[in-house]
């Protein structure tokens, strides 16, 4: 046997070993055996190809520290409950949830874990850089890396700073990863990390087990008509998708007077309890709908969703992408069902206009600092800022970011200068109006392929990769799809509505069971 | 619904002698004197911290509400002073089957009994799950105590799990049925087995058409009438075992128990509000909370026999609680102190021998 096939076998034995999966999947060998030769690598791996094993698996192999940079601090929590579940305890997400003494915690017994999330915000602290800069760290993991580009779908410019912490941990391996990046954004991360030479694994994300089905509809009651006639015909775990949480609750209600089937509501607004109490009920077909908004399924690996529909539309194909990427992860004929009408569009693009401030925040803002400046006043704390100017958190950070950039605020002091302060009042103003000029571009992209004529599956990939499978069941709506034609295997519920207390008790209690260990 | 009604009873009890802010303290359970002599004056032990995270802002709103509704009907807008109306009276007998405000025992378990559920919640996830050789459940328990509480007697049961499970279940199913169903299948539902995750609060409200905080209290009140009935009946040695070391809970403040020590070390009141820097009508505050509780503790030192004696007789003529009525009543030399003394070992002797009269 060569080496390399060796070291192959030893990988794959480790990963059985640590995580109980018999073998590798697309990608995750090639860039596990990069990392642990010490090679930065970039990884664009589709939704849902187990992106998490690439860091997950070396940070247990590797000597030191595996830091894991997310911008999404709910994902961070449930993975680390997956990882503790499988009994790997030297993980640990460091938030902004934490209270201050168990934070101070962590840090001080840092060297003793292996694999450490952290948010991006969380890494700009002094004293979070001070003691990575005395660990050995082994690993620095980008997750969620389009993040760094401007032309990624949810920039943050946190990001652009991570090539410092990189430097204060004294240059690890690292580790890129995405989703949904076109060449463009690819490049960007690579030149925002520092232009290090980085190996690229660049898989293609065209699902070939899922059709796409598109309806213009006249309104919304149009809208529930389609999906209850549908989810009658159609008993299979399915995934709404809203983009406000209103609608989510909202629709979820009608359903379930229509419907009668096994159906819940999962959104950023519900506590952290509530979400992995419905995440676990769906994986566990406890459920058969679960209407939704962007925040539902990241980091959630279930294998039969059959359907995916979008009661709106995105603000851009990467996150169509992304959400649609959750459908048939087991192979089997899945469908995309996108529903839309004529006016819907006013609501992406109210989304975009949210994550940015106005020209008329930005001058009341900056009115109101030059007032605490002239009082000796700190910068206001985020909840109060947030009160003061009627402006969301993606907005503050955004703010915050901005003033550091230009020399406005250095931790929560304000400096004056008038001529800077001027300066930068007009360049946010310009990159303002810059940013939402892009993202209204980007949902230019996307109406336009709701509208495409041709094939779906041809446009909507074709500017992340070259070329697309060939579709293994149906293809689209311009190339003929017929629902008559899908016949997924449906969800026989057991008769739970029926079922006394006894019995449920009972069950739950697994009386009677035969245990497995026997 | 069942806050309501909690209110509304509560309201009842203390008619007019107490803002409706004194109801508000009960429920949240504040730890001040007056609450704490409040809920035994008008015997709202029950309702005592049953639900303390209730804003000040929705409780006003739902008075409000009652008003409106004409439930309850307003005495004195300066001192919010209210009474229930007729109307309020009735809807409580009309609505008393779907209130369950029997189930409450907020004073005795309610600090706890939260905690009980938690580890009976995650005993039963850890068991059924070990039983199936699946250990990589996602708990639904994030407590480190009750955690390690866990850990410490799951090796024990392990060997005897199957034995554990049908014995848990025998002992549920008896204890359950003395339950509403309605009360019995929240509980169930709620609970986290093999691959079956319990329901949400929230789901559990859609399921039953009931609001999201009065399911809340609905399961509130199911642990406190459940831990009762396993504390105080012997078949069910699981269930007990379950609340060991939880239910000694002493309700004195802890300012109060440290007064406490300093009387039983023989200090006078006057040496021990110098000794602690406190004001001597605060150490008064301690001594009547230490008379509520402590029914042994003798009160003799600081009202005569004869002006017990003389206070009591005006709580009967006056058939009032309120401090001043009986204070005018009374001699000039009797203080508000020796009164409220008088009233708190009143009311000890009141429980342990059913009513007043």
């Amino acid at each position: 046997m060569d080496q390399l096939a060796e070291q192959y076998t030893l990988l794959q034995n480790q990963l059985d070993k640590f995580f109980g999966y018999p073998s590798f999947r697309l990608g995750q060998k090639e860039i596990i055996q990069d990392i642990m030769e010490g090679k930065n690598v970039l990884g664009i791996l589709p939704t849902g190809s187990g992106k998490s094993i690439c860091y997950q698996l070396p940070a247990r192999l590797l000597e030191g520290l595996t830091i894991v940079v997310s911008p999404l601090i709910s994902l961070m929590i449930d993975q680390v409950k997956q990882l503790k579940a499988m009994n790997f305890k030297q993980a640990v997400a460091i938030n902004s949830f934490m209270d201050y003494r168990e934070r101070n915690d962590v840090l001080r017994n840092l060297s003793h874990y292996k694999l450490v999330y952290v948010s991006p915000e969380l890494l700009q602290h002094d004293q979070i850089q001070q003691k990575l800069g005395e660990v050995k760290v082994s690993l620095f993991v980008i997750d969620e890396a389009h993040c760094i580009s401007q032309w990624g779908h949810e920039f943050r410019p946190d990001y652009l700073k991570l090539h410092e912490i990189i430097h204060v941990c004294n240059y690890p391996a690292v580790l890129a990863l995405s989703a949904t990046a076109t060449p463009k954004v690819q490049e960007d991360i690579i030149q925002a990390l520092g232009n290090q030479k980085m190996v690229k694994h660049v898989y293609d994300m065209d699902r070939d087990n899922i059709a796409f089905c598109i309806k213009e509809v006249n309104d919304d009651q149009e809208k529930n008509a389609k999906i209850i006639a549908l989810c009658k015909k159609y008993r299979v775990p399915s995934l709404i998708y809203f983009s406000s949480r209103q609608a989510a609750e909202k629709v979820s209600q009608i359903l379930i007077q229509n419907l009668g089937y096994r159906i819940a509501v999962y959104h950023g607004g519900m506590d952290q309890h509530d979400r992995i109490t419905i995440q676990q009920q769906f994986m566990n077909n406890q459920l058969d709908i679960v209407c939704c908004t962007s925040a539902f399924g990241m980091g959630i690996n279930k294998q039969n969703i059959r359907l995916i529909i979008h009661y709106h539309l995105t603000t851009q194909v990467e996150s169509y992408i992304q959400e649609i990427g959750r459908a048939g992860r087991d192979g089997e004929a899945s469908v995309s069902f996108l529903l839309y009408s004529k006016k819907d569009i006013h609501l992406p693009k109210n989304i975009i206009k949210k994550d940015l401030p106005t020209k008329h925040d930005v001058m009341v803002i900056f009115e109101h600092l030059y007032n605490l400046y002239m009082a000796d006043q700190p910068l206001p704390v985020k909840g109060e800022a947030m009160n003061r100017f009627h402006i969301n958190e993606v907005q503050w950070r955004f703010i915050c970011y901005q003033l550091e950039h230009h020399g406005i605020i250095k931790d929560n002091t304000i400096f004056f200068k008038n001529n800077v302060w001027l300066r930068a009042r007009q360049q946010i103003n310009e990159y303002c109006q810059h940013r939402i000029t892009m993202k209204q571009a980007k949902l230019n992209k996307f109406l336009t392929w709701v509208h495409q004529k041709d094939c779906l599956r041809k446009y909507l990939y074709h500017e992340f990769q070259s070329g697309y499978k060939t579709p293994k069941y149906q293809c689209c709506t311009n190339c003929g799809f017929s629902w008559d034609h899908w016949s997924p295997v449906q969800i026989v519920p057991m008769e739970e509505m029926t079922e006394t207390w006894q019995d449920k008790l009972k069950g739950k209690l697994l009386v009677g069971v035969k245990d497995e260990t026997e | 619904m069942i806050l309501k009604g909690i209110i509304l009873y509560c309201v009842s009890q203390i008619e007019t002698e107490r803002s409706v802010s004194a109801v508000y303290y009960i429920i949240t359970g504040k730890r001040s004197i007056q609450t704490v002599q409040d809920m035994h004056i008008y015997q709202l032990k029950n309702f005592f911290g049953i639900d303390t995270n209730i804003d000040k802002s929705d409780y006003d709103q739902l008075i409000q509400a009652c008003e409106a509704e004409q439930l309850l009907i307003k005495v004195d807008d300066e001192k919010q002073l209210y009474r229930i109306s007729r109307q309020g009276e009735r809807w409580l007998v009309k609505e008393n089957d779907q209130l369950y405000l029997n189930l409450f025992k907020g004073a005795q378990y309610g600090a706890n009994s939260h905690t009980y559920f938690d580890r009976l919640r995650l005993l039963i996830q850890t068991l059924t799950n070990s039983k199936m050789g699946y250990f990589q459940f996602i708990p639904v328990i994030e407590n480190k105590d009750v955690e390690n509480w866990v850990k410490r007697n799951y090796s024990a049961i392990k060997p005897v799990t199957n034995q554990f499970l049908s014995k848990l279940y025998e002992e549920l199913l008896q204890v359950l049925h003395r339950f509403p169903v309605e009360v019995a299948e929240m509980f169930v539902d709620r609970l986290t087995g093999y691959k079956s995750y319990g329901k949400s609060i929230n789901q559990l409200a859609k399921q039953h058409n009931r609001s999201t905080k009065t399911v809340h209290l609905i399961i509130t009140g199911f642990l406190h009438f459940l831990i009762d009935i396993v504390m105080k009946e012997e078949p069910f040695p699981i269930l007990r075992f379950i609340a060991k070391d939880l239910t000694s809970s002493v309700y004195l403040t802890n300012t109060a128990q440290i007064t406490h020590q300093f009387l039983h070390n023989g200090n006078t009141i006057q040496e021990i509000a110098n000794e602690r820097n406190l004001k001597v009508n605060t150490i008064y505050d301690h001594i009547v909370e230490i008379a509520l509780y402590d029914s042994d503790f003798s009160i003799e030192n600081y009202v005569s026999k004869a002006d017990q004696q003389e206070i009591i007789e005006a709580f009967y003529q006056t058939n009032s609680y309120r401090l001043k009525t009986i204070k005018d009543f009374v001699d000039n030399r009797i203080s508000y102190f020796q009164i409220r003394l008088v009233l708190a070992v009143l009311q000890n002797e009141v429980e342990s021998n059913g009513s007043i009269s």
